[in-house]
């Protein structure tokens, strides 16, 4: 560690303290304000949530404390409306990871397979999409899937169906949308591990007496895992929470928690309670990404 | 691709990417639509487009979110950059850990967390809801993901480079200024580039950090949405694509390009 | 195993070309070159991983050129060794035996020998990033000679090895060989490796085998100057070839310089054709007065003097022509030669050898 004496104490400091200032006023502390307010309870005021800091020093901070508690909490864990909303987003998230993983994997390995002038065409192909709209590209989808739309079209009219199928509005629907915008997520970090993959291992694997099958099984697959393990947080915690495409493509019998916090939020004002579901959101998802960490170190020493 | 995974593994990219594009194409399709109905061709017309330009409140919603863009990736960019550097040239520092979890959590963060908490830091500050509160809101959402692109190219590039110019006698501040920067500069367009698509396409965070008079154009088009589909959302949304798809080949050739300068 | 005029392109390149090779039982052969020469393409051919574009590869009488690798009963030792990092080192040495189907307690018997074999009995557990370099190496052999294969393949084995631990690792490597009685095929760019480890080197040069034999007969009779310019040290002389009072005289005359050398050819007919003569250092003498009746003689200036702690090498300019002599270091010896000296050279008529190109 001797490189870190090329920079001076001065230049350390210069550079670290306005991001760590940025960041603590715009992550840290509003994460704290959110523990707080969901431990308040919800009033019709300008803030809506009470109890409020009033002056008074440590006495009045104590007073302010003493007031809180965790009726919010209690109030979702025991709402059958939150605890199925909270579940309804784990199994989605969960069954759209699974998928992901079925689609993205073999694109993946596709893309770390193919010939290396094609490989940046194939990269930018996987990455230009993501940048345009995504809100535009849930859209489209409408377009397609609803009942008068170009797949119940195309179907009538080849006579494979009699009646338009429901499709938007269903979970279908989400688990479309959520597989089509969350693609790149999962195929980079995969097919990231899979280019990176030293190709002499397959070859000592077929030396060895392994077919090109039992190779990838029993090779490429399980060095191919902290990429999985990444591409699956990477989509599995912000579709937990997702409110775009449960809201344009799921209908209004879906719920998910995402959904469910924006409408205490901009529909019934509760800001308490809507606190209170993104702090249960964050320890819930919290865990899978430690796990992630976990893994992640495993396999960086594995493949040292 | 002789043997059977091969085979597998090549048509599933075939099959994905036909997936990816499908939606667009008809998207874009269907902007040129002479018909009401979406989805019914009806002839070719490009009055949808026409139509945008006499849409106030849409190009009112895009003047503001071009505004909050380009100020938010601007701030992000800074703070990426510096986040980038401190993550790769400073050792194993003290708080190391939290700092990379302080800027690279919101990139998986869902967003109505991520928006919530940064109104409520709003509220207690007593800050005015509207162009500024978005602009911050969507700098804090984007630093991660600037600070990871640029993050990436410094550790991709030789640090003897460095080494070199303070051996041949710069300071530190001087070998980053001619040496180092420089060499970043393609990956700190390309983090610009990205943090500002983020924040033009950004929803959540935008809804709920905005104020009256501060509507963005993704607020604008999702409330014109939850009506159902119409012809004017695609053009909209054909103009974004390809205005976005051109930026981002433009930054790619820029990025490659650079590359090359960097290991030549 | 027998090689027969194969030969393989990338594209208009050609990186091996019609090379015909008999493999004997039970020996050490080297296939030795300059890098790109084709010996590495060769070896995967062998091994299975490039396909030949001509030719056929035959084991034991059968034609295995269409046999994919797993199918080979041959093992190969990759240069990067390869080892699944994702396994312990006992799980490598696992692999080849558990896809022969065989059964669990024989799988641990045959590993704790073969780590028996290579010194690693307490690493079974380890996983390879926890090992040292030459310990990593004594697993990729163990791996590769677990399933008993009729041949070993060798893809510079002592590349990743620092100079003390090669030589060590070539010692034993030969005796592993030779007490195991198997075939070993290598592949290497290092002379000094090849001579001292094999029992016939195969020389490439531009996809083509340029003299296949012992190590003694490359470096003594080199086919072709490119075999002498890559083993060993050579002078090389330019110039035209004629014959001769005696049978096998030959008489060369040096182009640009005053200098015509007797040369005794094996082949008169053949080497009068011949435009290059070649010395070795160490059979060129070198002396500080005139000395009388030495044949070949030549006088030169010492231009540069390169201690190799064993020897020396002099570079002694003679009209224009750098000739390059080795001289053994002895203790006690008199320093009597330095830069600048002027010194007179001999080298006997059967100590030239005029080569073809």
């Amino acid at each position: 560690m001797s490189r870190r004496d090329s920079y001076g104490r001065a230049t350390r400091w210069a550079v670290l303290a306005p991001p760590v200032v940025f960041l603590v006023a715009l992550f840290v502390i509003p994460f704290l304000l959110i523990a707080r307010i969901s431990l308040s309870h919800s009033v019709r005021a300008q803030p809506p949530y009470a109890p409020q800091y009033e002056g008074g020093g440590v006495a009045g901070a104590w007073r302010l404390i003493g007031e809180l508690d965790l009726e919010n909490y209690a109030t979702i864990l025991s709402d059958d409306l939150y605890l199925s909303a909270f579940l309804t987003s784990l199994r989605i998230a969960g069954i759209a990871t699974l998928l992901l993983l079925l689609i993205g994997y073999p694109m993946a390995y596709g893309m770390a397979r193919a010939r290396a002038s094609l490989r940046p065409i194939l990269l930018a192909l996987m990455i230009v999409p993501f940048w345009t709209s995504f809100l535009i590209r849930i859209y489209a989808w409408i377009g397609i899937l609803k009942a008068d739309g170009l797949i119940n079209q195309a179907l009538l009219a080849l006579g494979l169906i009699g009646a338009p199928l429901e499709i938007l509005n269903t979970e279908a629907a989400i688990f479309i949308g959520v597989v089509y915008a969350y693609l790149p997520f999962m195929v980079l970090p995969i097919y990231a591990v899979l280019a990176a993959q030293d190709r002499a291992l397959l070859e000592a694997a077929a030396d060895l007496g392994a077919p090109p099958w039992l190779s990838f099984w029993l090779v490429t697959v399980p060095l191919s895992f902290p990429g999985v393990a990444a591409g699956c947080l990477l989509v599995f915690i912000p579709c937990v929470g997702e409110f775009v495409i449960p809201d344009l493509l799921g209908g209004s019998e879906t719920l998910m928690i995402g959904r469910q916090l924006w409408s205490e939020f901009f529909g019934n004002r509760d800001w308490p309670t809507a606190s209170a579901i993104a702090v249960l959101m964050v320890i819930v998802l919290i865990i899978p990404f430690l796990l992630l960490r976990r893994l992640e170190s495993r396999g960086e020493e594995a493949l040292r | 691709m002789k043997h059977g995974i091969g085979a597998v593994a090549g048509s599933a990219l075939i099959l994905g990417f036909v997936f990816i594009y499908a939606p667009i194409a008809l998207l874009i399709l269907f902007s040129f639509n002479d018909s009401r109905l979406v989805t019914v061709w009806g002839g070719f017309t490009t009055r949808w487009y026409a139509g945008l330009l006499e849409n106030e409140a849409l190009m009112g919603a895009a003047w503001n979110s071009l505004r909050v863009g380009v100020a938010s990736a601007t701030v992000a960019t800074v703070m990426g950059t510096l986040i980038a550097l401190a993550l790769a040239r400073f050792g194993r520092f003290r708080g190391r850990g939290l700092l990379a979890a302080m800027a690279f959590a919101p990139i998986v963060m869902p967003e109505v967390i991520t928006a919530l908490s940064l109104l409520l830091l709003f509220v207690a500050v007593d800050l005015d809801r509207g162009a500024l509160t978005i602009t911050l809101a969507h700098a804090a959402f984007t630093t991660g993901f600037a600070a990871a692109i640029i993050g990436a190219r410094l550790a991709g590039f030789d640090r003897s480079l460095e080494e070199a110019a303070m051996d041949l006698g710069a300071p530190p501040l001087l070998a980053f200024a001619q040496v180092t920067l420089p060499l970043i500069a393609p990956a700190i367009a390309a983090a610009w580039a990205l943090a500002f698509t983020l924040s033009l396409d950004d929803l959540v965070i935008a809804s709920f950090t905005s104020g009256p008079g501060s509507t963005t154009l993704p607020m604008r088009i999702y409330s014109q949405m939850r009506l159902g589909v119409s012809p004017d959302i695609n053009a909209v949304g054909t103009l974004i694509v390809l205005v976005v798809t051109a930026a981002v080949l433009a930054a790619t050739v820029a990025l490659k390009h650079g590359e090359r300068a960097g290991a030549g | 195993m027998r090689i027969a005029a194969v030969s393989k392109r990338f594209g208009p390149v050609a990186a091996v070309e019609r090379v015909d090779l008999d493999i004997r039982d039970g020996e050490f052969l080297c296939l030795l070159g300059p890098s790109g020469c084709g010996k590495t393409t060769l070896l995967r051919m062998l091994a299975g991983f490039e396909r030949p574009s001509g030719g056929r590869i035959f084991l034991d009488g059968r034609d295995i050129t269409d046999e994919p690798p797993h199918r080979r009963p041959l093992n190969m030792m990759f240069q990067s060794y390869a080892l699944f990092p994702h396994m312990s080192v006992a799980g490598n040495i696992a692999f080849g035996l558990k896809r022969e189907g065989m059964p669990r307690a024989a799988i641990a018997k045959r590993v704790a020998e073969m780590l028996a074999l290579v010194r690693l009995d307490a690493m079974a557990e380890r996983r390879p990033h926890q090992l040292s370099g030459g310990q990593r190496q004594r697993v990729a052999l163990a791996r590769a000679l677990a399933k008993h294969p009729r041949l070993l393949l060798l893809d510079e084995p002592m590349a990743a090895l620092d100079r003390k631990l090669r030589e060590e690792t070539q010692i034993e490597l030969k005796a592993l060989q030779a007490r195991l009685g198997l075939t070993f095929i290598t592949v290497t760019h290092d002379q000094t490796e090849a001579m001292s480890m094999a029992d016939r080197i195969a020389v490439m040069h531009g996809g083509r085998l340029a003299q296949l034999g012992a190590p003694h007969e490359v470096y003594e009779r080199p086919a072709t100057l490119a075999v002498a310019r890559f083993i060993g040290d050579a002078t090389v002389f330019e110039g035209a070839a004629r014959a001769g009072a005696g049978r096998d005289d030959v008489s060369f005359a040096v182009d640009g310089a005053p200098l015509v050398l007797d040369i005794r050819a094996t082949d008169r007919d053949a080497a009068l054709a011949r435009r290059r003569a070649v010395a070795r250092p160490e059979n060129i003498a070198l002396f500080s007065r005139r000395p009388e009746g030495q044949p070949n003689l030549m006088q030169g200036r010492v231009a540069q003097i390169l201690y190799r702690g064993e020897a020396r090498l002099l570079i002694v300019d003679v009209h224009g022509v750098q000739v390059r002599v080795t001289q053994p270091n002895r203790a006690g010896a008199k320093e009597d030669v330095q830069t600048g000296s002027t010194v007179w050279l001999s080298i006997a008529p059967d100590a030239l050898l005029l080569l073809p190109d």
